[in-house]
């Protein structure tokens, strides 16, 4: 079913496309479920675009580099989908061509080298997986409003996060516990010490901290301390999360559509930063077990949509 | 091969196969190294850590039902309180549950600790349902709970719910007075070795190591342990066991967890009487051992189907001596009799969890048993009867409004034993406000004999004469009880203080009980002879509560009490109910972390109107004691050396002399112990 609807999407794309000299390259790290729901939203979300749309190759990162590097350097931009993609395009841009990378972790994408980096010009950016640390704050004291200590376990990826999160937390009446991890070993440790003493866990996608196998013991643990866990995922929230903020694929794609338009118009590629759109979800479940009264996530989203004061 | 020797070559065949899967599963590939290089490099995060399905984590089973919306009122005692109380006896726990009478025992088992709720445990704790897991821990032929042979360090417990009061819709016939539901810690969020280490007064040795890992998606516990005493000084009780345990959890894919646990102990208890005829002291050997498969499918956290599996078996091996006895023409002498009995149980199943609509949850299930005995001093020569059961139950939890929570529950269960019988709950909860809730309920629920209740003659052969103790005056029927319940939970001072208080009125019908039967006894040169019959009724009455205070002093402060009170229609010659009972039972905890490391604590018990012992006419009736109390205190440091936490702790037990219980034998001298741990 997915695979119809996938492919009366790009049909529709490409019969609404005339020929034209633009070419997107839009490159995937596998053909995942929330990966395709991604490629699926940005061919639909570029199409209600003006006219002079121009043609979009779809490369699988899994492909050979010669062929990659061919596809890419006969597009005008290249769109990356996932951390895989992210790092095959880099290995393979010139620099002649910018590239926006997507669903990837911040700490990730600065890490990864940028071709064409050392001429001054930015060629490479993206919309991150993570999200913002003042909307997770903002959603802490929305949904948990007695809940002052914010617990994090932070690897070397989150340092920046931590760091941010020991500023802004006394202007905003909360209380950063952060716990920082030097060896993936001492996991388990970090977790005990960070939950004594919080009463809410944010998570980042740290690979150190949260990764397949270790998700479930970090669920555990904190629910062990019966403290709520805010994720940046919806299926980490379907798996034990008491609540999270996150950026659909669609939403994610959407984004990218509207900036790909822009730069295509002529428009500077952006700099890298966090994504726009987002969505709430609470599970009430777990909530529920943990006595937790949250309020439902229309007003939720609501209260982290309004502008700061 | 007699019976006797088969049982003792499954036993061994048992721990070999145990012991060859245990190795096979710590030699696995440990594949940790690799995965941890590769996380803590941010440029080579992969996209499935972070878009991938996560399984379902917290699933139906695994969320517990917070307390303020239980349909029966339950106490929960978590790690943490497990650790500051210092005790060391899993039975001794329960003291700190409101309406729990926890006393030492002294029966055909020696001296054993019985834990009652309300008192209603006749000899054997059989009136609850005890759970380790989900696999029931009840031994025929007496239904009892072996507390001091369970192979289970306390170490290994997350924690323990207790029910309080009739469960029998959720948790099977037997769950009469209460259910209490051992969980052990899953090895999924934990980490390591781990070394402990306790001696003290009485004998008391305990030792326990474990080894907890993750390889990828199996994540495995083991641990072995031995844990002994002397008893009570004027009692010939010492007693000790050593036990290894595995449990081992596997995420198959996203949805499927296997959950398998295996274990077994070895224990020896002393037991009889110095200078009794029948009693003579000797020594006991207790076998037991188990295994466990769980498959679990979680579609999400309301959808989740599991199926259970387990076996289980238990030995007891006992060469019971006679003192001497007078035989007509015969030289006076000393006889052996083979007090052999064992067990086996095998039991399936099948859970689903679902919700069918946003405000309506249901939980329904069905399952097999099949028991088998062999018992034969207890049965007349005979081995012993078997029993099945099948059963078939369902919970159902609807919210027609915010603040209103209506339960219903039932149970249909048919027995070999004693047929069929229904066993149905429904409850309402009311939430006043976010934090405090009103509860009323009623419940019926249904024991089914034992075995030796229902078939029981246990006949002593001592040569040619055939010595009646006690039998079963067959037909008995099943005990039953009507429950009904006012409940209130609060949770105030921002969550710092936590109240549930609870007033009930029982109806107790046909409990069965031992009676002094003066036809046979008459008869009987040597001993009194007991019938079972469905004895007498009882009333129970009474209010319970628990406090709990969490300060931002880092004080914790924990209390409970239960004033009870029984009245009974009874047999004359029955063991009453009603004297089984302390009125008013109340327990205070106090825990207090110093800093850096230290922790103090300190918890007391009190007990009024113990009752007294009655006995067979002509035995002196002993009058019930006032007020009865035990304090213990505990220190303890924690500090971490050489990357590894250590802690040392010392503790006395009674710290004011003489904590009696039930009998004068059975007093609690003072007593200390000091303990030491480590953890990588």
């Amino acid at each position: 079913m997915d695979r119809v609807r996938h492919l009366l999407a790009t049909l529709a794309f490409l019969l609404a496309a005339p020929c034209s000299a633009a070419q997107i390259a839009l490159v995937l790290s596998d053909r995942s479920a929330p990966i395709l729901a991604a490629q699926e939203a940005f061919q639909t979300y570029l199409a209600r675009k003006d006219a002079g749309v121009p043609a979009l190759v779809v490369i699988d990162a899994t492909e050979t580099p010669a062929q990659v590097a061919r596809e890419i350097g006969q597009s005008s931009i290249v769109v990356s989908v996932g951390a895989a993609a992210m790092r095959v395009v880099h290995a393979q841009a010139t620099g002649a061509v910018p590239v926006l990378d997507l669903l990837v972790p911040r700490a990730g994408f600065e890490a990864t080298p940028c071709p064409g980096a050392e001429r001054g010009t930015r060629r490479c950016s993206a919309i991150f997986l993570d999200q913002p640390l003042a909307r997770q704050e903002a959603l802490v004291k929305a949904a948990l409003p007695g809940r002052h200590r914010i617990g994090l376990v932070a690897g070397p990826s989150s340092r920046a996060i931590a760091d941010d999160l020991r500023q802004s937390a006394p202007a905003l009446g909360l209380t950063a516990v952060v716990e920082e991890l030097v060896r993936p070993d001492d996991l388990y440790d970090a977790l005990q010490a960070v939950l004594a003493e919080s009463d809410v866990l944010l998570t980042e996608p740290d690979p150190m901290v949260l990764t397949g196998a270790t998700a479930r013991s970090v669920l555990i643990s904190a629910y062990r301390h019966a403290v709520p866990v805010v994720s940046f995922t919806e299926n980490f929230v379907n798996a034990g999360a008491t609540l999270g903020v996150f950026s659909t694929p669609e939403q994610v794609a959407r984004e990218a559509a509207e900036w790909v338009a822009a730069a295509l118009a002529g428009a500077e590629l952006g700099a890298p930063r966090y994504p726009r759109y987002f969505a709430v979800k609470v599970n009430q479940q777990v909530a529920r077990s943990l006595g937790l009264a949250i309020p439902d996530e229309q007003s939720l989203l609501l209260r982290l949509s309004e502008p700061r004061s | 091969m007699t019976l006797a020797t088969r049982a003792a070559a499954n036993s061994r065949q048992f721990r070999k196969t145990f012991l060859a899967a245990l190795v096979a599963i710590l030699l696995l590939p440990s594949a940790g190294a690799e995965q941890a290089a590769a996380r803590a490099d941010p440029a080579a995060a992969a996209d499935e850590d972070f878009l991938g399905e996560v399984p379902v984590v917290l699933s139906a089973s695994r969320l517990r039902q917070p307390i303020s919306e239980t349909p029966v009122a339950m106490t929960v005692i978590d790690r943490s309180t497990i650790e500051a109380s210092g005790i060391r006896d899993i039975a001794d726990l329960f003291r700190l549950v409101p309406g729990v009478y926890v006393r030492a025992a002294v029966n055909v088992e020696g001296v054993v600790p019985e834990v009652s709720y309300h008192g209603m445990a006749g000899e054997f704790s059989r009136r609850m349902q005890v759970l380790i897991d989900g696999r029931s821990v009840y031994m025929p032929p007496f239904s009892t709970v072996l507390w001091d042979d369970l192979p289970l360090a306390i170490d290994d417990i997350e924690r323990i719910e207790v029910t309080r009061g009739p469960n029998a819709a959720s948790y099977g016939a037997n769950a009469f007075s209460g259910t209490v539901n051992i969980i052990t810690r899953t090895p999924v969020a934990g980490d390591g070795a781990y070394a402990f280490t306790r001696a003290g007064s009485q004998g008391v040795r305990d030792d326990v190591a474990r080894y907890v890992d993750s390889i990828g998606s199996n994540s495995v516990r083991v641990t072995a342990g031995h844990h002994g005493s002397d008893g009570f000084p004027n009692l010939y009780n010492a007693q000790d066991h050593d036990y290894l345990s595995m449990r081992l959890d596997r995420q198959v894919d996203a949805r499927n967890l296997v959950q398998i646990q295996a274990g077994f102990s070895e224990g020896r208890r002393q037991l009889g009487d110095y200078g009794s005829n029948f009693n003579a002291p000797r020594t006991q050997g207790l076998d037991d051992g188990y295994a466990q498969v769980r498959w679990q499918r979680a579609t999400s956290a309301d959808d989740e189907l599991s199926l259970q599996y387990y076996y289980e078996r238990k030995s007891v091996h006992e060469s019971e001596a006679t003192g001497v006895v007078p035989l007509p023409g015969v030289p006076p002498q000393s006889y052996a009799l083979n007090a052999d009995y064992h067990f086996e149980r095998n039991d399936l199943e099948l859970q689903q969890t679902l919700q069918p609509l946003p405000d309506l949850r249901l939980v329904a299930g069905a399952g097999l048993r099949e028991d088998g005995i062999y018992a034969p001093l207890y049965f007349n020569g005979q081995p012993g009867p078997s029993s099945n059961l099948q059963r078939v139950f369902a919970h159902a939890e609807w919210r027609p409004l915010e603040a209103l929570i209506l339960q219903a529950g039932g149970m249909l269960e048919r027995t070999s034993i004693s047929g069929s019988r229904v066993e149905p709950r429904a409850s309402a909860t009311w939430r006043v406000d976010e934090n405090q809730t009103l509860r009323a309920g009623v419940s019926c629920a249904n024991r089914i004999p034992s075995l030796f209740e229902a078939q029981g003659d246990f006949v002593l052969p001592v040569a040619r004469l055939r010595i009646p103790i006690e039998y079963s005056g067959g037909s008995v029927q099943s005990e039953q009880t009507t429950s009904l319940e006012l409940g209130y939970h609060g949770s105030l001072l921002r969550r710092a203080l936590q109240i549930d208080v609870k007033a009930y009125r029982d109806h107790a019908a046909r409990l069965i009980d031992e009676v002094y039967d003066p036809v046979l006894s008459a008869r009987n040169r040597y001993s009194s002879v007991f019938k079972l019959i469905n004895a007498e009724d009882a009333r129970l009455g009474g209010i319970e509560g628990e406090v709990h205070l969490d300060l931002p002093t880092r004080t914790r402060l924990g209390a409970s009490y239960a004033d009870t009170l029984i009245t009974v229609q009874q047999n004359p010659g029955a063991a009453p109910i009603a004297r089984q009972m302390p009125r008013q039972i109340a327990s205070l905890m106090a825990d207090q972390r110093l800093g850096t490391g230290w922790e103090a604590s300190t918890v007391l018990f009190v007990n009024t109107g113990i009752p007294g012992q009655s006995g067979i006419p002509g035995q002196q009736l002993q009058a019930p004691t006032g007020f009865e109390s035990r304090l213990d205190a505990r220190l303890s440091h924690l500090w971490k050396w050489v990357r590894t936490e250590w802690k040392l702790a010392a503790g006395v037990q009674n710290v004011l002399p003489g904590f009696v219980e039930f009998k004068p034998e059975t007093t609690f001298t003072r007593r200390f112990y000091a303990e030491l741990s480590a953890h990588l």
